[in-house]
């Protein structure tokens, strides 16, 4: 008799979460994408928002480039073992490695816990916006679109 | 007479008690387990250095197929050891940013060095309209160098590995890899040895990720924990033999006593004199002289059967001259180079004059004698077996001589070495582990650079002039970060207004010269950047190079740590062999001044003792190295004394024939305590063996040559 008490109270539990999680709103990207974006990032200490605008490629678990076209033109690209900046015409690699699962999942750092406050997404298919919230007040809101 | 011999056994008993206490209190310290010490690495300083290096960090390595699974089997390790980064990460951003006035990467550093001011500042407009987050903040370090010095210093630490959740991972040739660095201090010799059976059976894991371990530390402990159960296994094996044949010789126990207090006396003043001349000795002396106690077999026997039959005065010389002669052979080593040489000898010495004093004192003079006595010859030994002694003497000539050939014939020349691996056997599961070390991690071949400094900064300095990626790669000198103050302030003055413009960020004035010392980075002085001097050990720092890196600075000595240590170990084998050709020389002297036309009948057992040695060690393709030189050292003192006793026996009769017995016996005894090193795992006490039984057996068996002018007594010691 307890034991199905308890059985009744797990399915009851566990189908309350598959319908808590039902009411999210479905992630309908696909494993690859690219096209545009529009960036303002926000400097608490400075109190300033820079925008820049470019050109994103994303191809899921393999790497994230991301090509700022305007107002300076760099390059970002994020692959699992990495991250390289190309700066001026000079490029800088950094062994950190980055989650490219996902456009949001990019964002978290995880080697440097507690770096990232929050991570939140906005739409279910494009346009995407993806806001980071930093640690330390900084943030970089992100409209991802084809 | 008789007080004095009362004061005389009461001061041996007390110095064999404080020894005793001595022992009990220093044996506390420990003993050295150190492989690379065990060649004695403190005559050149940089090398022990480097070998400390090498020796303070150990890695668990997990490979396998899936990347999730292995980054999970090292999860869990980091949640035991603890990640790679120390400190709170975001302290550390926090003080980087404060003390940051002076640190560049070095692309930046060349950029403005070039005065390639334009440049520079599209590179920082580049990273500040980018994705990534300033790390430091930008009111304090508006061109975001600080940021990308922190980029870098993350690539300078990590050397072709990727950062991930506390550890490193890589794939290579298909294969993924985690490696986990772990400070070897902080893990018991214990856990190391939990760590290696986990890894051992990692093979059968359902995940297929199989876990290695690398690095010296756990080549310690597993050689510390062999050696344990080495020296139990031999003790054992010595108890038994000598109880048994001590009984075959006596015909009852009765001796076991005595040579259970002789043995343990001189093993309590042979230790107590270890520790006190070298404060903490190396495991490998106690192997070796765990054996060499048991030549104290040769004294207690031959005082016990001597006394006996011949009385005190009797056996009071071939003892005393037997004493003296092994403690010469010996005493050449107490001036080796090589510590664990010196520590032999001052075991062997001190533990054969302990015996000698114990036997002297409480068995040539004492009571035991009256109750043990050698029982009646057999034809067992000292017999000649109705076989004529010319006939003997011929056959025995033929084996000695064609068993000494045997050198001449095979290519022996191939089995000296200077091989570090000669000299140590790894475990294959730890060899593994080690060789895919540096298969993953592409290691630089074993080139170790020293940097010497009377302190960091000298040493981070010295660094930077001779170009060693070293310490100064991930903190620079506070020398380097004025330099970098005043290029950064250079850049501010040219494009600080240019920059306001673009971004609207205020770019303060920056005032190199104004900066106060705390806005640099000294790692010596904030405790959360303390991690970044860990290279530095407070007289150098060591860092692996690339092949073909070479350094003109006096400060910077590259070396590659097994090409050093085969150079050392050859210049150590030459200086052992030159002991023992002095040795030699020596004794040669000693026997033609004591014995004169029949010095001959001594010296043969030495140089058949030698030979016989070459020969085992050359049949079995032993190596050859300083070690089995030194089993040569006991070779010759154990020749000389069957010599001696042999020659004693010559008188004839009776009492002859029970020294010849007891010779017998105690070469049987000596051949199974010393030969049983032959079946150690340590390379090193296992060439001891093979050396021990081939030149025990040749030096007994010439002993036993038959000389035409004998019957002479054995002249004063």
């Amino acid at each position: 008799m307890g034991k199905t008490v308890v059985g009744i109270t797990q399915l009851t539990l566990a189908a309350l979460l598959c319908a808590g999680a039902a009411k999210l709103p479905p992630v309908e990207l696909p494993d690859e994408a690219k096209g545009k974006f529009v960036q303002k990032k926000t400097l608490r200490d400075v109190d300033v928002t820079l925008t820049s605008t470019g050109e994103y490629e994303f191809a899921k678990d393999r790497f994230f480039t991301f090509h700022t076209l305007k107002p300076v033109e760099s390059t970002f690209t994020a692959t699992p073992t990495n991250y390289t900046i190309t700066a001026g015409g000079k490029t800088t690699t950094t062994p950190i490695s980055v989650d490219v699962s996902s456009l949001e999942k990019i964002f978290e750092i995880k080697e440097v816990k507690e770096l990232v406050k929050g991570i939140h997404v906005k739409g279910t298919n494009f346009p995407y916006t993806v806001s980071v919230e930093y640690r330390n007040g900084d943030g970089l809101e992100i409209e991802f679109s084809k | 007479m008789k007080r004095g011999l009362i004061f005389l056994r009461v001061a041996f008993a007390s110095a064999v008690a404080a020894a005793a206490v001595f022992l009990a209190l220093a044996v506390r310290r420990g003993v050295d387990t150190d492989l690379m010490s065990l060649a004695g690495l403190g005559r050149d300083h940089a090398l022990r250095e480097a070998s400390d290096a090498v020796s303070g960090t150990v890695a668990l390595i997990f490979e396998g197929e899936s990347a999730e699974d292995v980054a999970k089997a090292a999860t869990a390790a980091v949640g035991e050891f603890g990640g790679m980064i120390d400190g709170d990460p975001q302290e550390v951003l926090k003080a980087i940013g404060e003390h940051g006035a002076g640190l560049l990467s070095d692309g930046a550093r060349a950029l403005l060095e070039a005065g390639s001011y334009d440049e520079a500042m599209k590179g920082s407009l580049s990273r500040l309209f980018g994705p990534v987050p300033p790390v430091v903040s930008v009111k304090r370090d508006p061109f975001l160098l600080c940021s990308e010095y922190v980029e870098s210093m993350f690539a300078a630490q990590t050397r072709g590995w990727t950062r991930s959740g506390g550890f490193v991972r890589k794939s290579h040739e298909g294969r993924e890899y985690a490696m986990l660095p772990i400070d070897a201090g902080k893990v018991a010799q214990s856990r190391l040895l939990e760590l290696k059976r986990e890894g051992e059976l990692s093979a059968s894991r359902a995940d297929g990720v199989r876990m290695f371990c690398a690095g010296p530390a756990f080549h310690t402990a597993v050689a510390t924990a062999n050696s344990k159960k080495e020296i139990n296994v031999l003790s054992a094996v010595s108890a038994v033999a000598v109880l048994l044949i001590g009984f075959a010789l006596f015909r009852s126990f009765r001796f076991a006593p005595v040579l259970v207090v002789a043995q343990l006396s001189a093993f309590a003043v042979a230790s107590a004199a270890l520790f006190a001349v070298f404060g903490r000795p190396h495991v490998v002396t106690f192997i070796f002289g765990t054996s060499l106690i048991g030549l104290s077999v040769d004294y207690v026997y031959h005082a016990l059967a001597g006394a006996a039959s011949e009385g005190s005065r009797g056996v009071l010389k071939p003892l005393t001259l037997s004493m003296l002669t092994t403690v010469g052979g010996f005493l050449p080593l107490v001036f080796a180079a090589v510590p664990a040489i010196r520590q032999m000898a001052v075991f062997s010495i001190t533990g054969v004059l302990s015996v000698y004093g114990f036997v002297v004192l409480f068995v040539v003079f004492g009571f035991a004698r009256s109750r043990v006595a050698v029982a009646a010859p057999s034809c067992a030994a000292g017999c000649a077996n109705g076989v004529p002694a010319a006939a003997r003497g011929v056959c025995l000539k033929a084996l000695l001589l064609a068993v000494a050939a045997l050198p001449a014939v095979v290519p022996a020349r191939r089995l000296f070495t200077e091989d570090p691996s000669a000299f140590y056997n790894p475990d294959p599961y730890l060899k593994e582990g080690d060789a895919l070390f540096v298969r993953a991690s592409g290691a630089m071949g074993g080139r170790m650079a020293v940097t010497h400094g009377a302190n960091l900064q000298e040493a981070l300095e010295n660094e930077e002039r001779a170009g060693v990626k070293g310490v100064s790669a991930v903190v620079p000198s506070l020398k380097r970060q004025r330099e970098n103050a005043a290029l950064k302030a250079k850049l501010h003055e040219a494009k600080g207004a240019e920059y306001s413009a673009a971004t609207g960020i205020a770019v303060r004035k920056f005032d190199a010269a104004d900066l106060p010392a705390d806005a640099f980075l000294d790692p010596e002085k904030i405790p959360c950047l303390s991690w970044m001097a860990k290279g530095w050990n407070g007289r150098c720092t060591v860092t692996p190079v690339p092949e073909g890196f070479e350094s003109g600075d006096p400060a910077v000595k590259v070396y590659s740590v097994r090409d050093a240590l085969a150079t050392l170990l050859a210049g150590m084998t030459y200086e052992v062999m030159k002991l023992l050709g002095l040795s030699v020389i020596a004794m040669a002297a000693l026997f033609a001044a004591l014995f004169r036309r029949r010095a001959l009948s001594y010296a043969l057992p030495v140089v058949f003792g030698f030979l016989w040695s070459f020969a085992a060690l050359v049949a079995t393709r032993t190596p050859i190295t300083l070690f089995s030189f030194i089993a040569m050292f006991a070779v010759s003192g154990l020749g000389v004394d069957y010599a001696i006793f042999y020659r004693s026996s010559e008188g004839g009769g009776k009492c002859g024939a029970a020294t010849r017995r007891t010779v017998f016996f105690s070469f049987l005894t000596s051949l199974i305590g010393l030969g049983a090193l032959a079946f150690t795992q340590f390379p090193v006490t296992r060439s001891m063996g093979i050396a021990f039984a081939g030149g025990l057996l040749g030096a007994y068996l010439a002993a036993r040559l038959p000389f035409r002018t004998g019957g002479t007594p054995v002249p004063r010691a």
